[in-house]
């Protein structure tokens, strides 16, 4: 757990260092605030990188490390969670590709179809029935009621922008 | 006859049949989409939000302009907003030349991204022009409880007159900015307001000095006595303000050229002549309907129509026009930051 | 002004409009539960249709939308953590672990509640404001907006309690994410990569819907859930629960009052109100509780904190609207647009001339959140079942859902990048300590922030101090710091009493 904070609060790290590098190629007036906020951030982000080195420092500023109200303790993950994430992560990354490539009409039954197969085994019955109920919801409330057009992905020639 | 030649025959027939066919069917074809324009419904993308200047003209044409059409089919506002008005304009010049796609085009917001910007994504002197849909002319105001009552009042405050206006490139900044160095004003902007009713509100609070403002739009305010009309951007007289002097009567005449507001309508680059035609007259004769005149009056929204040809003459003298402000604008750019 | 509201209450039992208010608040629950529509949508979407209506029914019809919108938002916000809006966000920091914990029902009973009082508090306002609604206008300029911006930035401070350090630093990176865009002073595109799509910013709905809806939608997967609720807490939801929550509310009143005020003040804020209002209505509830531990796990007063907040800000938002036709909110602009498409001129002579149009908004906006209240409250024993519905028909029903709304607002499909991309943010920033709720603050606050201090600067020539020589915004500044400094002087008091107590006890015993 350490080791994977030690990572992220140095991408956060890096991140806002860039930032601040960035905000000087910009005139007086559109960098002040930004300067200043963003100065603040690496203050910030180089204190909270230091305490993951150092517990010590970490309890000498009172930082309890997940104690604001949104976040949640890990549970040493067992196997069986860590599957899972990774498998959510990848589908939406492949579910937000197929779209993008082919567009929602394609992508929404593949997607769903492939989750709901492989996340937990369900019958091919129960996975076709969601699929197509879920899909009929879709289209009816969006291209039908409210006459919005979905996505035609790249490949069809949908219009990026 | 030998059988190997009987093959080769064929083929010749087919492809002399083909060869013969398939331009016809082309020339038919477009021919039909000319005459058969339009068979299904058509976008009419507008540079702004829901809500905004563009979107309620767009709103009410759309409802108005399909029955002036030889074929009465939708006609769609699509809101397409977003960096200042390039999102649309680009879209509008990269789509097919069909006559599905036209929209609004805000001059001379248009013409002066294209010449401080890179890649715009847009050519506007390529666009097909359809028309005009309202001039707006600007008049210069003071709060209604200020002490000043002339240019020279504004000339004379003893420190920079301050200018409240929407973000950097709208129209009234453009206008104030080039507007106050023709007239030897001295100035400084004051922007960032988001809406015109929120800078009145500024110069109502004492936050800024003046502003610039379409007249119909100001007019409510002026009859409360909120706010002081100044001066006319413009060559003429106003009948609704007859009172009020011109730019050019106070011996400023460049100033007309570049203080009006244009809600053009247009598409992409090479629409054919006679989808052009079935457009353009479509918007002229929707402009002139009695009930859209009926509309414009109530909302007090004005429609002053200029055909296609006149269009096309202002578009390129804008783009001159503002060619030799460039550095003007440039330099208040930088000013600003 | 009476004539006005008779005309209005007349006009509301002719030509069917009963039904008009009806349709809006069905089409408004509806987009306002799906992620990534909301109130601007409901209201384009039915614009073109009102054209053969009466003006007076086409108004009944939007304000009734725009009455529902806010609860609709709230059911999805509460089960699944998904805003519906992004003004329901800070009701998922505690209506969402009301529902894991099993108290879905409970959690609805109070949205419902507070909703529908909350936005009658805030009409009660606009009502009681009336006749100084220039004056209230006039009195807020930059520097006056800057300091209640400031005291909304001030809740960063305040959520960070436990955390300073990460929660500062999300909350500044929050700001710096709202820089991103072309500046509204200066016209220069800042942090945009040379793109058209950042030109504009980040915008806030694939932002929210990502750090909420798609987070929350990872976590579940890495905790290994079977279903939203933790199935070992042992109770489960059901109908009684609800009224226990309506309950709750007026268990809470000053917890109520004091969001409803917040939120009619923040949604004066032309821009950015509605978003704001009820995180700085959340944020104040935290500063001012005597409970703040239970914030963030599922506390009655969070919520209420909350829900309260964001249905007053319509009160609020009307005001600059009413008063000058300066629009108060994304929904109030489209509002504006369909009065001009009516033939209806916004600005100072519509209070005059046309009152009981503003008294037909009002009757609209507060019959509509009643009765989209009473659906809530009926449906809510079905609603909780969502909470029990197994995982895997959740995520892949929930992301679908997402990455189509939040389509379908711009037609952008870089949106829905967008959203993802926040989806994993907003996971690691959970994941590790991080605030997503500073954050979504600094986000929401940061950009205006700057354009009303430089604009304070540039009416000022660029004067610093103009801040403390208007009166207002010197008496807002000193509120701010008050607040600021209040847990710290709590503290200090409570502590100086607690020797003289054991003094008395001392002294008693011998």
């Amino acid at each position: 757990m350490k080791r994977k904070s030690i990572y992220f609060s140095a991408a956060v790290f890096i991140l806002v260092v860039l930032y601040w590098l960035k905000t000087f190629s910009y005139g007086p007036k559109s960098r002040l605030v930004p300067l200043i906020i963003s100065s603040a951030g690496i203050f910030f982000s180089a204190v909270t990188l230091l305490t993951e080195f150092s517990p010590k420092i970490a309890s000498r500023l009172e930082m309890h490390l997940f104690k604001t109200g949104d976040s949640f303790s890990n549970e040493p993950g067992n196997k069986e969670s860590s599957r899972n994430l990774l498998f959510v992560a990848v589908w939406l990354l492949g579910f937000l590709g197929l779209t993008f490539v082919f567009g929602y009409f394609a992508s929404i039954p593949v997607a769903l179809l492939f989750f709901l197969r492989y996340f937990k085994k369900q019958s091919l019955i129960t996975c076709i029935l969601t699929t197509s109920v879920v899909f009929v919801f879709i289209y009816a409330m969006f291209t039908m009621l409210m006459g919005y057009p979905l996505f035609e992905g790249v490949f069809f020639g949908g219009i990026l922008m | 006859m030998q059988k190997k030649s009987n093959p080769l025959v064929k083929l010749f027939h087919f492809v002399l049949t083909l060869l013969l066919i398939i331009p016809a069917v082309f020339l038919l074809s477009s021919a039909s989409s000319a005459e058969s324009f339009p068979q299904r419904p058509i976008s009419f993308m507008l540079p702004g939000g829901p809500g905004g200047g563009f979107d309620t003209y767009t709103r009410a044409l759309a409802r108005f302009m399909p029955k002036h059409l030889p074929r009465e089919v939708n006609i769609v506002a699509v809101n397409m907003p977003g960096a200042g008005g390039k999102v649309c304009t680009s879209y509008i010049y990269r789509s097919k030349p069909n006559g599905y796609t036209i929209g609004f085009f805000n001059q001379p917001g248009t013409v002066v991204t294209e010449l401080l910007e890179r890649n715009p994504g847009y050519k506007v002197r390529e666009v097909t022009w359809l028309g005009t849909v309202a001039t707006v002319t600007y008049v210069m105001l003071v709060p209604g409880s200020s002490n000043i009552k002339t240019l020279e009042d504004l000339k004379k405050l003893g420190r920079p007159v301050k200018f409240g206006s929407n973000g950097f490139g709208q129209t009234d900044f453009l206008i104030d900015i080039l507007a106050s160095e023709e007239m030897g004003i001295p100035f400084v902007m004051v922007t960032g307001y988001t809406g015109s009713a929120a800078v009145m509100v500024a110069a109502l609070r004492g936050d800024v000095d003046a502003m610039s403002y379409p007249i119909s739009s100001a007019l409510p305010n002026i009859k409360s006595g909120d706010l002081r009309p100044i001066i006319l951007l413009g060559d003429k007289r106003s009948d609704i303000l007859p009172d009020v002097p011109t730019s050019t009567e106070l011996g400023f005449p460049n100033v007309a050229n570049f203080a009006s507001m244009y809600r053009m309508v247009g598409g992409p680059p090479k629409i054919p002549g006679s989808i052009k035609n079935v457009l353009a007259g479509a918007l002229e004769k929707t402009i002139k309907d009695p009930e859209v005149q009926a509309w414009s009056k109530k909302a007090n929204r004005p429609l002053n129509f200029i055909n296609v040809d006149k269009t096309n003459e202002i578009a390129d003298s804008m783009f001159k026009t503002f060619q030799k402000y460039l550095d003007t604008i440039k330099k208040h750019k930088e000013k600003l930051n | 002004m009476i004539e006005g509201m008779q005309a209005a209450f007349l006009l509301l039992f002719q030509h069917g409009n009963i039904i008009w208010i009806l349709l809006g608040t069905f089409f408004g629950l509806i987009y306002g539960v799906l992620p990534g529509l909301g109130g601007v949508a409901a209201l384009t979407l039915l614009l073109p249709f009102t054209f053969g209506m009466g003006t007076n029914s086409a108004i009944f019809l939007f304000a009734g939308v725009m009455g529902a919108v806010p609860f609709g938002g709230s059911i999805s916000a509460i089960l699944i953590n998904t805003p519906g809006t992004p003004t329901n966000a800070a009701t998922c920091l505690d209506g969402y672990p009301m529902t894991q914990r099993g108290e879905a029902g409970k959690a609805l009973g109070i949205s419902a509640t507070s909703s529908a009082l909350g936005a009658v508090v805030g009409i009660i306002i606009l009502i009681i404001l009336m006749p100084v609604l220039r004056f209230i206008v006039l009195l807020f300029g930059p520097p006056e907006f800057l300091m209640l911006i400031l005291f909304g930035l001030a809740s960063i401070i305040v959520a960070s309690k436990g955390n300073m350090v990460k929660g500062l630093l999300s909350g500044a990176i929050g700001i710096m994410l709202s820089f991103v865009g072309a500046s509204l002073i200066t016209g220069m595109p800042r942090y945009a990569f040379e793109t058209n799509y950042l030109w504009d910013g980040i915008k806030i709905i694939p932002l929210m819907i990502g750090l909420f809806a798609i987070s929350e939608i990872l976590t579940l997967a890495s905790k290994g859930s079977e279903s939203i609720v933790d199935l070992n807490v042992g109770k489960i939801s059901t109908g009684s629960q609800v009224f226990k929550g309506v309950a709750a509310v007026f268990e809470n009143l000053g917890v109520f009052f004091r969001g409803s005020a917040i939120g009619t003040l923040i949604g004066l804020i032309p821009g950015v109100g509605g978003a704001a209002a009820n995180f700085i209505s959340y944020s104040t509830a935290l500063q001012v509780s005597k409970n703040p531990q239970e914030f963030g796990k599922g506390s009655v007063e969070g919520v209420i904190a909350a829900e309260s907040a964001n249905n007053a800000k319509d009160g609020g938002a009307l005001i600059p609207t009413v008063a000058f036709g300066i629009p108060g909110s994304a929904e109030m602009a489209v509002l504006l647009g369909a009065f001009i498409l009516h033939g209806l001129v916004p600005g100072p002579a519509l209070l005059k001339d046309h009152v009981e149009i503003v008294w037909i908004i009002i009757i609209a906006l507060v019959l509509s959140n009643l009765l989209a209240a009473v659906i809530g409250l009926f449906f809510a024993r079905y609603l909780c079942k969502i909470a029990l519905t197994p995982v895997y028909y959740i995520i892949p029903v929930v992301a679908v859902l997402c990455y189509v709304g939040v389509f379908v607002m711009h037609r952008s499909i870089f949106d829905v990048v967008v959203a993802v991309i926040f989806g994993f943010v907003g996971f690691g920033l959970r994941r590790h300590g991080y605030s997503v709720i500073t954050l979504t603050i600094g986000f929401i606050l940061g950009r205006l922030a700057e354009v009303s201090f430089h604009q304070s600067l540039m009416m000022g020539y660029n004067n610093y101090l103009i801040f403390f020589q208007r009166p207002l915004s010197l008496a807002l500044f000193c509120f701010f710091v008050i607040i600021l400094i209040f847990p710290i002087v709590r503290k200090f008091v409570s502590s100086n009493k607690v020797p003289a107590q054991k003094e008395i006890r001392q002294s008693g015993s011998e």
